[in-house]
């Protein structure tokens, strides 16, 4: 599914916060792509909670899926 | 085609009988007013045509709780709905002229079925806030909904209202809530290059 360009950088936006808090690592591009995101007024801190909520998301999914997979062996 | 009723006729359907109005107010939507108003005057149910009068209102005259539409009782009939306001949604919309008749309105409705008490009032224009700051348009001389409250309040509650501090900052506050976010931005724009500690062959335990 084709996202919108907004909400792209606000998933990329998100995860690069969740990286960062959850080990302190930021790489030198994760730093470039910060700076623009933060800079563009497109994206607003609405949307970079919902990203961040969208990747938790996916991850809880994935993981359900991995644990369902793991009940049916 | 959709017909929405309110002002008193409803109430006197469903409440009290003794609650009479001459007229029944309706809205339908604005592409098809001329064509309702010409079903209401073939039918000789038109103001001037009969006692007991029809009057379609431009669309959006029934300014009211926003729930409205989801606890009116609608009535089909073969080729269309009537969509009938109910009570407290009457009352509500009643609060934007509040002459003596909508206090009675009031009164009555309260002293028929208990309802809406303070709480359940205060509930409801929490909920309707954007009342508050609808009338204040040009060409509108007419006492704002918050003067018209903060008058009757005290006939029907027996005590004076702060509308700022018990329906107004309340509802806003609750708004508000789903616009407020984390300052996120400020988090990515501080963001520092820090890279993740790599192990090196080194420092990787040898055995003895």
């Amino acid at each position: 599914m084709k996202q919108c360009s907004i909400w792209r950088k606000a998933r990329i936006g998100g995860r690069i916060i969740l990286r960062n808090r959850e080990n302190g690592a930021v790489t030198p591009r994760d730093a470039r792509l910060a700076e623009a995101i933060a800079a563009d007024p497109a994206v607003t801190d609405r949307l970079l909670d919902q990203g961040m909520a969208a990747v938790l998301g996916r991850l809880a999914e994935r993981r359900a899926l991995r644990e369902k997979g793991r009940e049916h062996v | 085609m959709l017909i929405n009723v309110f002002g008193s006729a409803p109430l006197q359907m469903g409440i009290e009988e003794s609650l009479l109005s001459n007229d029944v107010d309706i809205a339908v939507r604005t592409e098809e007013q001329s064509r309702i108003e010409e079903v209401i005057r073939n039918a000789g149910l038109g103001r001037d045509q009969s006692e007991y009068f029809i009057q379609c209102r431009p669309e959006g005259a029934f300014r009211t709780s926003s729930r409205w539409k989801d606890r009116a009782f609608n009535y089909l009939f073969p080729n269309g709905t009537a969509r009938f306001a109910h009570p407290i949604d009457i009352l509500v919309g009643k609060l934007n002229r509040a002459d003596e008749k909508d206090v009675r309105a009031f009164e009555l409705v309260i002293s028929k079925t208990g309802h809406p008490s303070e709480e359940e009032m205060i509930g409801e224009l929490r909920g309707a806030v954007e009342l508050f700051s609808v009338a204040h348009f040009r060409g509108f001389d007419g006492p704002s909904y918050a003067e018209n409250v903060r008058r009757i309040w005290p006939r029907l509650c027996q005590r004076e209202i702060d509308l700022e501090s018990e329906i107004i900052i309340p509802a806003f506050t609750r708004i508000q809530e789903a616009y407020e976010a984390p300052p996120l931005k400020e988090e990515l724009r501080n963001l520092k290059v820090k890279l993740p500690i790599k192990v090196s062959y080194s420092d990787t335990p040898t055995a003895e």
